[in-house]
């Protein structure tokens, strides 16, 4: 089917794909991401029909939880994305084009779920308006808003070209710089609290940069590797810019997670104990176990099934260390008094999960539906 | 010298004159002599029925501070208002201008604009900023009418009856009493005060209480280094 | 009259600031219907017995906020933590709604709602099959609170003469015997300490700031600020402590070592106000004699306050006689010795001539409201079970609580028991469950289901303090006050006011005659009438001040008068004496802990007036419980980490239910612990508060009767720390 020159599947698939589903044929993952939506659109009314504080585990002390955590999580997927799709398309375009849309294609919809996710953790969602009412240009959270929409844009621009069958370099570099502002900027959201020692700091826009390359490798190895090979070899052959990228992703981030760690372990402000506090956690379970071990586990497993598990293990750690990150910020309170303890603690609630789990599953959902309705089709046809 | 319990009167007199002035002369401060402060909460218990605060949000908390090793050993009070920062961290991160400084000098937050994204809270180095997650006293489903009944703040009514009716779900502070100085009262918190250890008036005005105060003696600020230059100064 | 046109500028404008008006809506109130305008009502607080005057301001038939009434004597329009959170007592969900009967047993109650007429005639029936039985005098009435006045006088009406109070055998009893036999006089409730125009201050054990007695606390800031020295004796740092020049950290139990010393130095120094002595005292040569031993380095070892410093503060005391106020606190059951520790410090008071002196204890005000006029005369009534004890000045809540138990001096058979939860004011709460067990009738008056409702027959919930009037309430300070109660909504729930409860019930047992008045407003109207004080004036401002007979210091035309036997001051106590005890106070070493072994010391939270307000919702959200303050050191040896709860088991083997969280500090001694009082409620209705934290009460198994007057000195039980889940 073509509509507005883009060549878009047909109804009659789009129709099969739906068949085959209700007759459970979608296989294992597409119907846990369906739970998953199930238990996101619970969450969703639960906020709106009760009221963000009456179903969320966040307070004055612990402002931010999983929900925020979970936006900054996707949205540094998506740009780790918009990464390997630049650096496929710039170094590796031969062996990378055919995976072109689709990583693409979840950027966007990771992108997206994110948003929704940050969306609910609003305690008035429906004052969003303001946004565009009344704009804070000091905020970097407003600049937040502009450059993500730019950013979105941009990246559906590309997608639609991608379906015209076109290919811009231009627009990759625009997509590729708008990125870097975007998710730098969201990592200014933390940077520029003084008063937080844990987000503190220039080193934070960077350190986001580089742990969204980390994710965006790990995701797009997966999507790699989950493809039909006739022979490892060719496997191989296919997935090596993946694997490198990933190599390089850990490697990056193991060096910016250090000299945090190092810099915040020598600190002797208010509020810097959190590293002292933190540094058994931080040392064996972000920088040994999530990091340096898969990196050590590519050059020894490399068959297709060993490079999606260590991906796979590297997007679940990922989102361990973001959300980590974010409420170690509220480990150690600013003000201490009548019940208020000297580490904080913070578990979510039910709901904060299940928004976690919706915005997953829904980013998960979309993209085997295309899949299956054959929305990448044309890509095959090249590797074919 | 003023006597301690006349202090009242004399404060309530300077601020019915800063009053007089145009806001943009006045500059609303309020200084605590933490040598008078004993530690009693009547501050902030008192602040909590004004403004009607909900569960786990105090406007003015006191914490308690031991310095020294026994026998040598002291106890400090340091009560703590919304410092309203000359530099307030809290209004340059709200993305939509909900929060901002007065002419007068004091931070208020406008509950019909709040989103509710907690970042003010995340960015004050004091603590002093909570989240109204919708909480009752008495129970979810069955508040009694003063718990929903308009509360003041910023001279304005605010019943809380649900979820969709600001504060709930907003960023909420303490604001110097607002409702009540421009009804020439002093705020709460220092008439209720047992020890009449705040001060609070204009501090712009050489003849008031509080110029005079803070004129003399040693003083500081909270977290003074982080440059939000609190208008809330403590005298040791 | 006493109020002057500021008073009046004053409370027009604290009425101006609680009223002002909604300026314009928001768009998120729109829904809410126009308010009408607000109302304000006078009344005195009752969160604790310090009663400090407030103004309610209701909207739409509720209360929505109180403020301190800038007329009040005992608040000056301000309020304490408590007082501020008065709405968390009137609008708690778990409070008394209706009537209960117990259908199941003391103790493990099953309650039936009942209606009000049920309630009463039970309660009639019982009352006069006792009083057919045995006697009137076998139904005794333990009350705290002003609703119990009205409780007092239908209990004289039905013949009984024993009206107790904890307040007195387990609290300050044995403060105001000391003075008493001193001066003829105790210090007054509030006393007339006259703070603000002291130049020197001593506190013994006195946690004053934590108890937070609103003028008082006032008046001590009012006085440092002033430039008064403050010495604080007391094994931990408290608030006040922290604003004292010198803070004397003594051993537990030893106070009255230091006490004497400072007597002996000074008498044997001679830097008492020999004027003011020989002309209104007697015994100061017998006081010499007696007090001879007590040396200032005897008292440093026994007390480890360094005899220079105890030599330093004697001299720096009588530097700034007469204007020093000496104070002994307000709980005073400490050791079983205890009026006689208040005697020394009555004597010291005197040495210093500062009793009717400027900054000491001032003369109070004179004034009357008389009673309801044309009541009859009461019943004439047998002794009252506290005889044993001659110099008890109120009945003796545990000679009640014996009486109970062992029938003697005569049987004990039915309790009223008005607002005070005898089981955890009352020390060793087994005899307390003993006498309960034994009683043909247990009556609870209250506005909480606290752990004593549990222990009652029936129930009567009372309304709170901003639902109802009161008696007129009246103080005698440095001017005369009359304070009036005006309810500032209609009760919540079935819940009544004492008053109308105890006219109904007057009715059913046939004593109608004393309960003569339609209602309360009829009431007050004549006692005001008969005090000459207009009842409009009084419900409009909610207290009055009258100076007009005040004369607070002694003066040339005016002299003090002293209600001793010798009508002068007694350093020597002849009538003790004679009913052999010393005559002066002697030192007697107490029991120190056991080894592993802490002394358990308990106060009290400038947010909580023992368990009373343990429930209430908005001083629950700042302190839901009490911790156990243990030293550093101790806490290290003993491997504890802060936050970390424990269990405690006392002397006796007792094993608390609930258990503790640690609080390290440097504030306290290593040979004692010290809790906030009040916690480890025991009564499920109670949703906030039951079994968070500790009860003092678990721990008080022993307790030592002070024979002069019956009080029971509690500070003698030592606990271990148990570290277990």
């Amino acid at each position: 089917m073509t509509l507005l020159n883009m060549n878009l599947p047909d109804i009659t698939d789009i129709k099969k794909t739906v068949n085959d589903i209700f007759k459970g044929k979608g296989g294992v993952v597409l119907y846990l991401s369906v739970i998953g939506i199930l238990m996101g659109i619970y969450a969703f009314l639960r906020l709106v029909i009760e009221g963000h504080g009456a179903v969320t585990n966040t307070s004055s002390l612990v402002p931010w939880g999983v929900q925020i955590s979970t936006y900054v999580y996707m949205v540094l997927l998506s740009t780790g994305c918009t990464f390997i799709n630049f650096f496929g398309y710039m170094f590796y375009r031969k062996q990378y084009e055919m995976f072109g849309t689709r990583i693409l294609f979840i950027g966007i919809f990771i992108a997206f779920a994110g948003m929704g996710a940050l969306a609910t953790e609003l305690g008035r969602m429906d004052k969003m308006i303001y946004f565009l009412l009344s704009p804070q240009p000091k905020s970097p959270m407003w600049w937040m808003s502009v450059w993500y929409s730019i950013y979105v844009t941009l990246k559906l621009i590309e997608l639609v070209n991608h379906k015209r069958g076109t290919h811009s370099d231009k627009l990759l570099w625009a997509t590729f710089i708008v990125a870097i502002i975007t998710y730098s900027n969201l990592g200014s959201v933390f940077g520029i609290i003084e008063q937080r020692a844990y987000y503190f700091g220039s080193l934070l826009p960077i350190y986001f940069l580089m742990l969204g390359f980390l994710t965006g490798a790990a995701l797009a190895t997966i999507i790699a590797s989950a493809h039909f090979y006739k022979s490892d070899t060719e496997f191989q052959k296919h997935v090596q810019p993946f694997r490198n990228s990933l190599r390089i992703g850990l490697g990056i981030a193991m060096l910016a997670t250090f000299w945090r760690l190092l810099a915040g372990l020598y600190a002797q402000s208010e509020g810097y104990e959190i590293f002292q506090i933190n540094f058994m956690y931080s040392f064996f379970f972000e920088l040994i176990l999530s990091l340096a071990v898969p990196l050590i586990i590519t050059y020894f497993s490399t068959c297709q099934r060993c490079m999606i598990v260590i991906s796979l293990f590297v997007l679940a750690t990922q989102f361990k260390t973001r959300t980590d990150l974010i409420v170690g910020g509220f480990k150690v309170p600013v003000f201490k008094a009548y019940t208020i303890p000297d580490i904080v603690s913070y578990i979510p609630s039910h709901v904060e999960m299940f928004v976690v789990i919706g915005a997953l599953s829904a980013a998960t959902f979309i993209y085997i539906f295309a899949d299956k309705i054959g929305f990448f089709k044309g890509e095959e046809h090249i590797h074919g | 010298m003023v006597k301690n319990e006349e202090l009242i009167d004399i404060m309530t007199e300077d601020l019915k004159r800063a009053l007089k002035k145009p806001a943009d002369k006045r500059v609303w401060a309020m200084a605590i002599d933490i040598k008078k402060c004993i530690g009693c909460h009547a501050c902030t218990t008192a602040c909590m029925s004004e403004n009607l605060t909900p569960p786990h949000i105090q406007y003015r908390p006191v914490r308690e501070e031991e310095i020294g090793t026994f026998p040598n050993i002291t106890v400090k009070f340091l009560p703590r208002p919304c410092m309203q920062c000359e530099n307030p961290p809290c209004v340059t991160v709200c993305p939509v201008k909900a929060t901002y400084k007065r002419e007068d000098g004091i931070t208020v937050i406008d509950y019909n604009k709040c989103i509710g994204c907690r970042y003010c809270i995340v960015a004050c180095p004091y603590g002093a900023r909570s989240s109204d997650s919708g909480n009752y006293y008495t129970g979810k489903f069955k508040k009694e009418t003063y718990e929903v009944e308009a509360s003041e703040e910023y001279g304005k009514p605010w019943a809380r009856k649900n979820h969709f009716s600001s504060p709930i779900g907003n960023a909420r502070k303490c604001h110097f009493c607002i409702h009540r100085i421009e009804k020439g009262t002093l705020p709460r918190c220092v008439t209720t005060c047992l020890s009449n250890a705040t001060y609070f008036g204009d501090l712009s005005d050489p003849d008031s209480q509080i110029a005079k105060a803070v004129a003399k003696v040693n003083t500081f600020k909270y977290k003074e280094l982080l440059g939000t230059k609190p208008r809330v100064i403590y005298i040791t | 009259m006493s109020i002057s046109r500021r008073d009046f500028l004053k409370i027009a404008s604290a009425a101006a600031a609680v009223s002002a008006a909604p300026v314009f809506k928001s768009v998120s109130a729109m829904s809410t219907k126009p308010s009408a305008p607000p109302t304000f009502s006078p009344n005195y607080c009752e969160l604790c017995f310090w009663n400090c005057g407030l103004i309610a301001k209701s909207v739409n038939g509720k209360v929505v906020k109180i403020d301190g009434n800038p007329l009040s004597y005992r608040g000056k329009g301000k309020l304490c933590g408590r007082g501020n959170a008065g709405l968390g007592l009137l609008y708690d969900p778990d409070r008394l709604k209706h009537p209960m009967l117990n259908i199941g047993k003391r103790g493990d109650p099953k309650w039936k709602k009942i209606s009000w007429d049920e309630a009463l005639s039970f309660i009639a029936n019982k009352l006069n099959d006792i009083k057919q039985k045995y006697g009137p005098e076998a139904v005794a009435l333990f009350s705290h609170g002003t609703g119990g006045s009205f409780w007092k006088h239908l209990l004289k009406a039905y013949g009984s003469p024993n009206s107790a109070a904890p307040s007195f055998a387990q609290c300050r009893g044995p403060r105001d015997v000391g003075f008493y036999l001193t001066f003829g006089a105790a210090p007054g409730s509030p006393e007339h300490y006259d703070f603000a125009k002291s130049k020197f201050i001593v506190l013994i054990g006195s946690h004053l700031g934590e108890n937070a007695h609103n003028s008082q606390v006032q008046d001590l800031i009012n006085g440092l600020d002033n430039g008064a020295k403050l010495v604080v004796l007391d094994p931990r740092l408290s608030n006040v402590a922290a604003k004292a020049n010198w803070w004397l950290p003594v051993k537990p139990a030893t106070d009255l070592a230091v006490l004497l010393a400072w007597i002996k130095i000074i008498v044997d120094e001679e830097l008492y106000d020999k004027e003011y002595i020989s002309k209104y005292a007697i015994g100061i040569k017998e006081l010499k004699e007696e007090v001879k031993d007590y040396t200032p380095e005897w008292a440093s070892k026994i007390s480890e306050i360094p005899a220079a410093t105890i030599v330093e503060i004697a001299r720096e005391m009588a530097k700034h006689k007469p204007n020093l106020c000496i104070s002994g606190g307000r709980f005073t059951v400490w050791y079983g010795d205890d009026s006689q520790r208040s005697r020394a410090i009555a004597i010291l008071t005197a040495l210093m001539g500062s009793w009717g002196r400027e900054g000491g204890y001032y003369l109070p005000a004179a004034g009357k409201v008389p009673k309801y006029p044309g009541l009859p005369e009461y019943p004439d009534t047998g002794d009252s079970i506290s005889g044993d004890y001659p110099f008890a000045l109120l009945q003796v809540t545990n000679a009640i609580r014996d009486a109970a138990i062992t029938d003697k001096p005569y049987p004990c058979k039915g309790w009223i028991i008005y607002g005070s939860n005898l089981i955890k004011t009352m020390p060793n709460k087994t005899e307390t469950i003993n006498a309960l067990r034994k009683l043909d009738l247990v009556v609870a008056v209250d506005v909480l289901p606290t752990d004593i409702v549990d222990w009652a027959d029936i129930v009567l919930p009372e309304c709170t303090y901003l639902e109802r009037y009161d008696d007129i309430g009246t103080g005698k300070f440095q001017t005369f006050e009359v304070t009036m109660r005006v309810p500032g909504m209609k009760p919540l729930f079935e819940s009544k006011p004492s008053w109308w409860i105890t006219k109904e019930l007057s009715k059913k047992m046939g004593l109608e005659a004393y309960f003569p008045w339609n209602d309360i407003e009829e009431y007050l109207k004549a006692r005001c009438e008969a005090a000459g004080i207009s009842f409009d004036e009084l419900k409009q401002k909610g207290a009055l001040q009258f100076n007009d007979k005040a004369n607070p210091y002694i003066a040339a035309d005016n002299q003090p008068e002293f209600n001793t036997p010798s009508e002068k001051i007694e350093l020597y106590s002849k009538q003790l004496k004679e009913h052999g005890f010393d005559p002066v106070p002697k030192y007697t070493a107490h029991e120190e802990p056991p080894a592993d072994h802490y002394r358990l010391v308990f106060g009290r939270s400038p947010l909580h007036t023992f368990s009373r307000t343990i429930n209430n919702f908005m001083l629950h959200d700042l302190i839901p419980e009490n911790e156990l303050w243990i030293n550093t050191k101790q806490a290290a040896k003993l491997g504890l980490k802060k936050g970390e709860y424990v269990r405690l088991v006392n002397q006796d083997g007792i094993k608390t239910d609930t258990k503790i969280k640690i609080k390290i500090t440097e504030r306290l001694r290593e040979d004692c612990v010290y809790m906030y009082h009040g916690f480890g409620v025991n009564s499920a209705n109670l949703s906030r508060a039951n079994k968070r934290g500790i009860g003092t009460d678990e721990l008080i198994t022993k307790y030592t009767v002070d024979p002069l007057m019956g009080g029971t000195g509690i500070r003698g039980n030592f606990v271990k720390i148990v570290k277990e889940a």
